[in-house]
Order: C-alpha cells, then structure tokens, then sequence
C-alpha cells in the first residue's frame, strides 16, 4: 500500500486542576482530501470515542495534515462532546480514571501489521483493577468499544510503518481491519520523576 | 508583516504548547521573500481558520525540517514569544484572499492595516467573520440625513469606503417616502434605486423624525398624485425596520407653509448573509 496520504491527529483534553492535561491520538488515512478526512471524521469517529470518555475529559479538537509535506492543514473544533454520556453499562456519574492507567489496544491489518495505542481517558469502572490483568468482560464486549473499532476501519484508517531508514525514511501504510483489547496498563506521562523540576545549581 | 497581503488576525491556526517567531515563505513561487511571523495564543472567542491553510507550525512534521514552498521556514531559528496578543482581535474573522493561505500570494502587497497591526478590513464593519467556512451576519448601521420637504424624490448617498470590502460602488438611494397607511399606517419609505452593486444582502430601513417642527404644520399631502387635502394631523412612525423587498411606486408629497427645514433621519441597516 502506498504511503499516508493524511494523517488525523485527534486533541484530549482533561480537567487536571491548575494544570489540564492533554493528549493525541494519531491516525493515518490514504485519502489525499483532507477537508473529506475531516468532515467524515467529525461525523463518523468523534461521536464513538466521546462515548468512551469517562466524565471531565473531552475531545477538543481535530487537525488533519496533508503528506507528504505535512503542511497543508485543516483544523477544526469539537462542540458537545464532553463524554458525559456513554453507551455501554457505566453510569454517567463515572468519572475517567486520570492516574495514568489506560487500555491497551492492539489495532491490526490485514497483512499482519500491528499497532499498540494506549486508549486513554476512560471511566474509572473500566480501568479499576489490577494491571495486566486483561479486562472487563462487559467493557469489550459492550457496544461502545465496538462501535469505535467500526468507526476506524468504516473510515479506513492506517498504520503506517517504515519500510526504509533515513536520512529520508520511505513509509507505508496499511488499513486497519481489526483491534482488540488486550489490558489495563500503566501509562507514565510527563516529565520523569527522576528529572524534576528543581533550581539548578550554578 | 509589511509585503503580506493577508492575515489570519487572531484566529486559529494550529495548537501550540508555546509559541515563537519564525520566518515564513508567504510569496508563491519565490521562496527568498520572508518576513518573520509571531505566533500568540488565540482569544477564547477565535474561531478556527475556515478551510485548508499552509501556515501551521512544523512542530507537527513528522519529519524535521521538512522544507516547504510556503509557510513556516523549518530550517530558520526560531525565537521564543511569550504568546501575548499582537492586536484586539477576537478571531473571528481573517483578512486578505482565502487563497493566499493555501497557495501564498502573487506579489508583494502590503495589507492596510490600523492600530496595533490589525488589517483596517477586519476593524471596520462590515466584513466577513468565517465560521467553518461561512459567513455570520453583522448587521451595520449607517445614518444619513434626509431634507424634508422637498425635494421629493430625496436622495441619500452612502459613501462607499474601504471598509466595506463587499460593496463595490458608491450606494446612490432615492427615498420615497410613503405612507402605506393613513392615519393608522405606517411611514415608511420604498424604492431603492441606485447604482449598488450588493448580492446577498437584506436592507431594512425606517425613518424616523427629528427637526424643529412636525409635519401637521402641513396643510396638504398628496398620496400617489393623489392630492387628498387632507391636513396632517399626525403620522405613526414605524418603529420597527421594514424590508425592503421590492420597489413600490409608493410616494408622498407634503405641501407646508412656513415651514423651515426639518429632517429625517433615516437609518439603514442591513446584514451581510
């Protein structure tokens, strides 16, 4: 398959006090237009992955880059998407879970091509256990988890994987077929704790 | 900014940790013409720009530098900016050709621009404010003086000015001021006439009243060449705007004795679709 031609960068955002914290996820598409890529990712992709926010964090905001430069850019926000409401069994008073423990999520290709996405932002109900412990039954196979697969693969999204080093690395991507769950798992984010913030010795 | 015929002034552009200045290739075709661009941090009120654009920032590029014919230089130094806003904007609205943030522009051209390096066509109304791609209405008013009585067919000339991007001749208006009911009508006026050259635009109009003497102080008016000799004794103002849709050969005459000049006001007001 022929490099991406779009890549999708979707913005989290979650209440973290004085300091909100933030993340992407990052998606990949051989469709060159990318006000389409947009369009059919507000309609169709927001509303599976907001469904899957646990309360007080939210999906902002999407931004989606032409390749191969990259440059050319359409962004857009996301209104009414606050993921305080959720198909599957949690309640909506359930709040995300924001002590670094996300889903692990195996996303996979037809030709074998695998990719590991931490699904961050999900309810507490979801990712309290133990980790690597696999994970709730009624979460995989509740309807919200599934319908964000679909989402992914009705709308064609890729892995892409490089096939040759750089200086200028060559790429490839290929479209996602299946994903599965596969554990709870802790997800450091931010600066090390070893590498603190400190005053510096002169 | 000076040579840049465009500017987002304000609105969104591209998320950002921290911003920073950096030269930016804005001329199409000619990659030696840069000027150094300053990103800040958007208002809460911006909207994001409405379509496709080359200026984002290369810290997205999956590859570093990634060169490009338009936009942010990835190769140049860039310098740390405190994100403070450059103008009052609130982002809502872009100036210069939508194709120039794609494409770049022709030549060098500089954009008028007013206090604190906003573009003049985003200060003044009206003009377009984008949302996703289309245009909000601003309603505008203008005021202009209308002689009264006479002559008849009043004109009133609205200057056209640099500030209405989307007119683009002088607006030459004859008011025809009728009564489409008396005495428990309304005063309104009719036939728009003039050289305007404006698509997609609603003009409401009304008048209203001010001078020194009010017009029962006329003996006589005269309805659609139809003299009534009927003395004026009091006319109901139309208080709210009246559309104007379409010309009516609707006119009044007022015959006065003694009667020194007075006015009306008339008030335009129209949105821009």
């Amino acid at each position: 398959m022929p490099d991406a031609l779009s890549k999708i960068t979707f913005f989290f955002e979650s209440n973290g006090g004085t300091a909100p914290t933030g993340w992407t996820e990052t998606f990949y598409s051989q469709n060159a237009n990318i006000n389409q890529v947009l369009s059919q990712s507000l309609a169709q992709y927001v509303g599976p992955r907001a469904l899957m926010l646990g309360v007080g964090c939210s999906l902002q905001s999407i931004r989606v880059a032409r390749f191969p430069l990259e440059r050319t850019t359409q962004i857009s926000f996301i209104t009414g998407a606050s993921g305080t409401s959720k198909q599957y069994t949690d309640p909506a008073t359930d709040f995300y879970d924001p002590t670094q423990v996300d889903l692990l999520v195996r996303l996979q290709t037809d030709g074998g091509k695998k990719r590991s996405l931490a699904l961050s932002g999900l309810p507490d109900k979801v990712t309290d256990q133990l980790v690597q412990q696999g994970i709730f039954d009624f979460f995989v196979n509740g309807p919200g988890f599934k319908n964000w697969i679909k989402a992914i693969t009705s709308l064609n999204f890729c892995i892409r994987y490089r096939v040759a080093p750089g200086p200028s690395p060559s790429y490839l991507t290929d479209v996602i077929t299946t994903g599965q769950a596969i554990m709870v798992r802790n997800r450091k984010r931010g600066r090390p704790f070893d590498l603190f913030r400190g005053r510096r010795l002169a | 900014m000076s040579g840049i015929a465009f500017s987002p002034n304000g609105m969104v552009m591209d998320f950002l940790r921290s911003c920073y200045t950096q030269n930016v290739k804005f001329v199409k075709g000619d990659e030696t013409q840069v000027t150094p661009a300053t990103w800040y941090f958007s208002k809460p009120t911006a909207k994001p720009f409405p379509g496709e654009q080359s200026f984002t920032s290369p810290t997205w590029d999956t590859v570093h530098p990634t060169e490009t014919e338009i936009g942010f230089d990835a190769t140049a130094p860039r310098l740390w900016s405190n994100g403070k806003n450059l103008n009052h904007s609130a982002g809502t609205k872009f100036a210069g050709s939508k194709e120039y943030f794609l494409e770049g522009q022709d030549t060098i051209s500089g954009l008028p621009r007013g206090v604190n390096d906003t573009p003049v066509e985003c200060i003044a109304k009206p003009t377009g404010v984008a949302i996703g791609g289309s245009l909000a209405p601003i309603p505008t008013v203008r005021w202009c003086d209308v002689p009264f009585p006479l002559p008849i067919y009043l004109r009133c000339k609205v200057t056209n000015s640099i500030d209405c991007k989307y007119y683009t001749a002088d607006i030459v208006v004859k008011y025809y001021p009728t009564f489409a009911g008396f005495p428990g009508g309304y005063l309104g006026i009719d036939g728009w006439y003039g050289t305007y050259t404006v698509s997609g635009v609603t003009f409401y109009c009304y008048l209203a009243r001010y001078g020194l003497l009010p017009p029962q102080h006329c003996i006589s008016y005269i309805w659609n060449g139809i003299n009534t000799n009927t003395p004026m004794i009091a006319l109901t103002w139309q208080q709210n705007p009246i559309l104007i849709q379409n010309h009516r050969d609707e006119w009044y005459e007022l015959n006065c004795l003694n009667v020194p000049p007075f006015y009306f006001k008339c008030q335009m007001q129209w949105t821009e679709l």
